[in-house]
């Protein structure tokens, strides 16, 4: 079944859907709740209740006794709190609901507000490529079983945030296509992980980044103002922020101008040449480099990244950049000056052609703790959190995995963890099994903190 | 049938769309198709599904606009002109038909018309982006002879309503220096650095012009006051390739005013 196309709203092609049940029950909480926008003195608390009512957050570092308040007058189905002057790095407990009662308060009710900036501590982040599968037809429980196989290998560690790549509610990012594939899908990670996302083509469908309106920017709250750390982008549709010792940079390569003298990439340049992080890493949805289920050679959009963004990247000194849009995983060398064709790629842009893995050829090495001009990136696809496209459909929608930028090429469902503890870095890609089918180390600066050999399961490189 | 390979399961959707064309054609599933048909720049298979559905659906203002999106796109404006004339008087406070109106305008040449659309535009939305407001900027400088305070007002207009955005600061700079309104470049980076991260730049910045308003104790100060911030950074960024080179800049520029009689 094709979700239909709104005719009668002329241009936000699929409008927000309130709620169906709204005449159910009063005061029940449809979504939510689920956190936004973290820094190390404030989140914001998003959730939807079935009626209009006032907004209240309880909130404490102790669970029994949730001592502080947040709370406004005016009613509304679509709650969005911020609760400021929190202590960074510190566990807070909270319940939501009313002036009049609680509406929800449980063991996944609690957040751990970021470190204060540039703080050197062991972050992990998960991460999540066209995940918004949900239970379509062909698909149905790969999201789940990626979910599942996280949550398992991640049972004993905070998750400190986690990013959607894009394209994080299929078919067209309504709001009942969100409602599915996101809210219920990760309901606990939501209640105690802030989420991070990107724009994608899908999630295009029901959002107008023209004007900044539709389902994504609607269920959103993004920094515009640097808020969350980096230089003020003043709008939603891309933006920046820090945790600990990370700058993360989220780009729209799906609607917005990616020319390079074009607003979001000026911006670009002037945040990175801002930071003072240890580590950048990028995200947008559109990867430069694949040959999945999508070819970088050929579609507009993944050139003009390539092209456009990435040497603005490199000379920022971006180390690491996440993508999805292609069905597939793909892992590349570190890289450096590639932003042709595949064919013009040289042995020279590869900075370091091994597998970064300490286990094998060692880890990626990068000279400076910082900014890094021109110091090398590894791009990523990871574009299989909620199915593979094409794996029974060759020379259709699947591509043939061969990019020569690209040590690792799978087709295989699974997510990203990210450690980064200092100046070190581990990147996994986890299987919906939970095997460890790709990991790689990049070390910034002096000596790596500590080496952890692996015991998992894993494919040579160049698997297909 | 529709030639898309390696662009992801966009031919699967097309493939599903087509089936359920047959079986209950809509407008809406031949707009859906169209669409994709535009994003792969197969203009005129996305226009024959476009007008397939104003068969079906006369009264559907969106057709038109996604119709002249189209045509823009595949780099014929002129195509698109009628369409979006119909488009804005159909629905005249949708923003993103003066947007898109505004770009028809500037692809012909009328840039003047493009920056009126834009600020049409601009006044609907209820959340403007820094693109629209660099847009119309930039069409007001793509007029023959243009007037740089229209440009330069343009810019502060932005800035006023979504704050100081840097390719906005950056652009009305440029502008302002090459009016050499000094003392507006001086107050916009002053205002500048009071939200940036980090001011090392913005103080060799404000040095260069200061040397150019021939307020030389000033500029020395400026200059000083970069190299203070460059040694208050953290040893990995001062040992960087730019601060070393912002750092040489602000030493070279102090030698030069120091040698000055």
């Amino acid at each position: 079944m094709i979700p239909s196309f709104s005719s009668s709203n002329t241009f936000r092609l699929l409008a927000l859907i309130p709620l169906a049940a709204a005449s159910v029950s009063a005061q029940q909480i449809v979504r939510g709740p689920y956190l936004q926008q973290g820094t190390p003195d404030s989140v914001v608390v998003r959730w939807r209740t079935d009626v209009p009512t006032d907004t209240a957050v309880k909130f404490g570092q102790n669970p029994a006794a949730l001592d502080r308040e947040a709370k406004t007058k005016w009613k509304t189905t679509e709650h969005v709190m911020m609760l400021e002057g929190l202590t960074p790095s510190t566990k807070y407990h909270y319940a939501i609901g009313n002036a009049e009662k609680t509406l929800l308060t449980d063991a996944n009710t609690h957040f751990v507000t970021s470190p204060p900036h540039g703080t050197r501590q062991p972050i992990r982040t998960w991460i999540l490529g066209d995940a918004g599968t949900a239970s379509a037809k062909g698909n149905e429980g790969l999201q789940a079983k990626v979910r599942d196989a996280y949550y398992k290998y991640s049972s004993n560690r905070n998750t400190d945030l986690w990013l959607m790549l894009g394209d994080n509610a299929y078919t067209t990012g309504t709001d009942a296509e969100h409602q599915i594939a996101v809210f219920d899908m990760y309901r606990d990670m939501l209640k105690k992980s802030v989420l991070w996302p990107t724009l994608g083509n899908h999630d295009a469908g029901s959002a107008a980044s023209v004007t900044q309106s539709g389902v994504y920017y609607d269920i959103f709250t993004l920094p515009t103002q640097g808020q969350a750390g980096g230089l003020m982008s003043g709008t939603e549709s891309y933006y920046s922020f820090d945790y600990g010792n990370i700058h993360y940079v989220c780009l729209n390569s799906q609607d917005a101008d990616r020319s390079p003298n074009g607003a979001m990439l000026t911006w670009l340049k002037n945040d990175l040449a801002s930071t003072k992080q240890d580590w950048i890493i990028a995200f947008f949805h559109h990867p430069p480099y694949t040959k999945g289920s999508h070819d970088s050679n050929t579609e507009k959009q993944l050139v003009e990244m390539r092209m456009n963004a990435l040497p603005i990247m490199e000379a920022g000194g971006v180390d690491l950049c996440l993508t999805g849009h292609s069905h597939s995983y793909e892992r590349s060398f570190l890289l450096d000056g590639h932003y042709g064709t595949q064919d013009t790629l040289t042995a020279k842009m590869k900075l370091d052609a091994g597998d970064g893995r300490l286990d094998g050829k060692g880890a990626y090495k990068k000279a400076t703790l910082g900014t890094g001009i021109n110091e090398g990136a590894v791009y990523i696809v990871a574009g299989s959190s909620g199915k593979i496209t094409g794996e029974s459909d060759k020379n259709k929608a699947r591509g043939f995995l061969d990019h020569p930028a690209m040590l690792v090429s799978l087709y295989r469902l699974g997510s990203m963890v990210l450690d980064v503890d200092g100046n070190r870095l581990d990147a996994t890609f986890l299987s919906e099994e939970g095997e460890r089918l790709d990991y790689f180390t990049m070390i910034k600066g002096g000596d790596m903190k500590r080496a952890t050999p692996s015991s998992a399961r894993v494919p040579s490189a160049k698997t297909r | 049938m529709v030639g898309l390979k390696a662009h992801g399961d966009d031919h699967l959707v097309i493939e599903a769309l087509t089936e359920e064309l047959i079986r209950a054609p809509e407008a809406d599933l031949f707009i859906r198709r169209g669409e994709l048909f535009r994003h792969h720049q197969e203009w005129a298979k996305a226009d024959a599904d476009f007008l397939a559905a104003a068969k079906l659906d006369p009264k559907l203002a969106l057709i038109d606009f996604v119709r002249a999106r189209t045509w823009l796109e595949a780099g014929e404006p002129a195509k698109a002109q009628a369409l979006i004339e119909r488009y804005v008087a159909h629905v005249p406070n949708e923003p993103e038909g003066w947007f898109l109106r505004g770009n028809v305008h500037a692809a012909s040449g009328q840039h003047e018309r493009g920056a009126e659309d834009y600020a049409k535009g601009i006044a609907r939305a209820s959340s403007p982006r820094p693109e629209h407001f660099l847009r119309r900027a930039r069409f007001l400088a793509a007029i023959p002879n243009p007037d740089p305070t229209r440009v330069i007002a343009a810019l502060d207009e932005g800035i006023a309503q979504i704050g100081p955005v840097i390719s906005l600061v950056d652009y009305a700079l440029t502008l302002e220096l090459e009016q050499k309104d000094y003392p507006r470049a001086l107050q916009r980076i002053t205002t500048a650095m009071e939200r940036a991260p980090r001011r090392e730049g913005w103080f060799v910045r404000q040095g260069d012009i200061l040397v150019l308003s021939g307020r030389i104790a000033e500029a020395i100060a400026s200059y000083r006051a970069a190299l203070t911030a460059i040694a208050e950074l953290p040893e990995r960024y001062r040992d960087t390739v730019p601060i070393e080179k912002l750092a040489r800049d602000a030493h070279g520029a102090l030698a030069r005013l120091d040698s000055k009689p």
